[in-house]
């Protein structure tokens, strides 16, 4: 028998207010060198990791329009223009949804790479929007690489919640 | 679709204010994260109070008294100044001196990155805080509010890229304005190759524009680079306050005379020349 909803929503909750939560505490490299910081961006896009696991393993009830909230929660916390985030990960859910299926049947470094070129993807998107596109590429590479190498530790944590979803 | 709504929302909020309420509203649901994310901190903070000695809590309430005393001896030479400088300028007709009023808050977010410079403080709009106002920390101007929540508001740091703060050299009333740069410190674009500005020359708030309080310091000069072809210098300077460190902040509630009132005084001191 399938979950009812409400109880989807309240396994899938503690995920991403936990996302929500480490996307805003004060980050362990502010106390780093200035050229640490405004070069590099440290900074793990928690809730697109959270968001792009909960689509492929429930595409039918986590998906655009999710997608579309989290983001703006995400835009909400962060003090970017309302849409800037709704929209990227909006589009990051679409693409998860509609190649669901792979990337569920992929290893977990497999799982990994797919996720990097979202990530990628992502912080290209969210650059252009802010008018910054390519303009600190190496802030863009560490935010894409650093997202996609927590995606492990994120599905190791998640993977227990996963059965309370489904049944 | 969402896109068509997104995209609308992304023009709107480029190009008009309409949605700031809307946005006000909605960091309503923001709070909840910010309260959660606090807590940590501030549970480690009561545990590490539980296990402080007395004796330890003892001498820093000492150090503490003894902190006091001595601000509050220098606050009252500051007062017999104060009125001192405000006589000497009401002969002048000048505006009175404006005393200012403060609010601490807590930091409860830090967003540092290449882009973003910005704090988040646990008081809102129910506190009085409003948008543009000046934050500070205890060694100088940190920046201002740029969005305000019921509960939480956001600060824009000085060192935030888009962000700029008209200041004076101290030694010399030089009038400048510094914005914010690469490498988290503060630029100050097109100034005069003649310009007297020299490396440690300290940069308070000039007031100019209304926006800012004058007399805060902000900034201390790192160097003076000249461009000999353009005729410009390129300088750099480096924040005073502890940006990324202060977990307290103020925030500055000036208390402005109104126009009406000043338009009287110097009324009052023509009337009063004719006799």
């Amino acid at each position: 028998m399938k979950a009812r909803p409400v109880r989807v929503f309240l396994t899938l909750l503690p995920g991403f207010l936990v996302a929500f939560i480490l996307s805003v505490l004060v980050p362990p490299w502010s106390t780093g060198t200035d050229w640490f910081i405004n070069n590099f961006d440290w900074r793990p896009e928690w809730s697109l990791l959270v968001l792009i696991y909960w689509t492929i393993m429930l595409p039918d009830r986590v998906g655009v329009l999710s997608g579309w909230m989290v983001g703006l929660m995400e835009d909400l916390l962060h003090g970017s223009p309302l849409g800037r985030h709704a929209l990227t990960y909006m589009l990051a859910a679409w693409f998860t949804v509609s190649f669901h299926q792979h990337l569920r049947s992929q290893a977990l470094w497999q799982q990994t790479l797919s996720v990097l070129l979202l990530t990628g993807c992502s912080q290209l998107l969210l650059s252009s929007l802010s008018g910054r596109f390519l303009e600190n590429l190496p802030a863009t590479l560490t935010a894409t690489l650093v997202s996609a190498l927590l995606w492990p530790s994120v599905v190791l944590c998640l993977h227990g919640f996963r059965n309370r979803a489904t049944h | 679709m969402l896109l068509l709504v997104s995209v609308l929302l992304l023009v709107l909020q480029h190009q008009t204010r309409w949605l700031d309420p809307v946005r006000g509203l909605l960091s309503l649901a923001a709070a909840p994260v910010y309260v959660l994310a606090s807590l940590p901190a501030e549970t480690v903070e009561s545990l590490a109070r539980y296990f402080t000695s007395r004796q330890e809590l003892r001498s820093e309430l000492n150090r503490l008294r003894a902190r006091n005393l001595l601000l509050q001896a220098e606050n009252l030479k500051l007062e017999s100044l104060r009125l001192e400088v405000e006589a000497l300028r009401s002969l002048h007709g000048s505006a009175e001196l404006v005393s200012d009023r403060y609010l601490i808050a807590d930091t409860v977010a830090l967003d540092v990155g290449p882009a973003r410079h910005e704090l988040v403080v646990n008081k809102g709009g129910r506190d009085g805080v409003f948008r543009g106002q000046a934050t500070l920390d205890a060694y100088g101007l940190m920046g201002q509010v740029t969005e305000v929540g019921p509960v939480f508001s956001r600060v824009m740091l000085v060192t935030d890229e888009q962000h700029s703060v008209p200041v004076q050299v101290q030694r010399n009333d030089l009038h400048l304005v510094a914005g914010g740069g690469e490498g988290g410190l503060l630029e100050l674009p097109r100034v005069p190759n003649t310009a007297d500005v020299r490396p440690g020359d300290l940069l308070v708030s000039s007031g100019l524009g209304g926006k800012f309080p004058p007399g805060y310091p902000v900034a201390t000069v790192l160097d003076v680079h000249p461009d000999r072809e353009a005729g410009f210098a390129h300088i750099t300077a480096k924040p005073v306050a502890q940006l990324r460190q202060s977990k307290q902040v103020m925030l500055v509630f000036e208390d402005k005379r109104t126009q009406a009132q000043l338009g009287q005084v110097v009324g009052s001191r023509v009337l009063g020349d004719e006799s």
